[in-house]
């Protein structure tokens, strides 16, 4: 089961994700969160998946559909804390080169300045 | 049906269940972290893709899992009720649709894998085939 704990930083907000995002639940609820931070008129979306333990093929597609809906509204997405595994499929689907990925918050958010 | 085989309905609410039928096909065989790891999301996107694309969320139509060991190779057979699927043919860009990455990460998660259509009962298997002695 995904939960989400949001909050802000400056005018970055900050999703963070902790357990499954994985097909019919953990999925769901990522789309969820980015989507309540889209229609708040959030501009600046910061995914923090440092305690994401698993993430599956409609986990990684929801993650896409995240990054495409937030562009399409003027938005920016960028992904923090990435664990190993999940920094490997990103790797092998090549979508590591679509995503401004950061090591730690702090980067993050100033790399939104 | 072997000692080792389940059986699931074709409900997304069901691909959990393979996951955990992938744990404990994992310790059963006494494996380590990675390849519990590596095990238990193939079976979870191969579970997904019978359910999505080879049952079709059939009601009627059921996913069969079962597994066996081979001089140090586990090997997992994924079986749909279905019509077959048609994975998407690699374009060479990154892929940046919702769906159609399944069969890249069992790629990936796996040593080896084949898809193939089966007569009876007509379906289709999906083998993923993990080396556990490296």
């Amino acid at each position: 089961m995904a939960q989400v704990n949001r909050r802000t930083v400056g005018d970055v907000s900050i999703v963070a994700v902790t357990g499954k995002i994985t097909i019919g639940v953990g999925d769901v609820v990522l789309r969820g969160a980015v989507q309540d931070e889209l229609d708040n008129g959030s501009t600046k979306i910061l995914l923090d998946l440092g305690s994401v333990t698993t993430i599956d093929s409609s986990g990684i597609g929801e993650l896409v559909s995240a990054y495409t809906r937030a562009t399409n509204r003027g938005a920016k997405l960028k992904l923090v804390n990435l664990p190993p595994k999940i920094h490997d499929i990103l790797a092998i689907t090549q979508l590591i080169t679509v995503f401004d990925v950061y090591d730690t918050e702090d980067e993050a958010v100033k790399s939104f300045a | 049906m072997g000692g080792n085989a389940v059986q699931l309905p074709s409900g997304v609410v069901h691909i959990d269940e393979a996951e955990t039928w992938a744990e404990t096909l994992a310790e059963t065989c006494g494996l380590g972290e990675d390849d519990r790891y590596r095990i238990c999301l193939a079976v979870r996107e191969a579970a997904a893709n019978a359910v999505l694309h080879g049952n079709r969320l059939h009601p009627g139509k059921r996913v069969r899992l079962d597994w066996e060991t081979q001089e140090g190779r586990v090997r997992v057979t994924v079986g749909d009720e279905g019509d077959g699927f048609t994975p998407p043919p690699p374009t060479g860009k990154v892929n940046l649709t919702p769906s159609g990455r399944g069969l890249v990460l069992i790629d990936h998660l796996t040593d080896s894998y084949t898809v193939a259509r089966r007569d009876d009962p007509p379906g289709t298997d999906v083998v993923l085939v993990f080396d556990t002695t490296a």
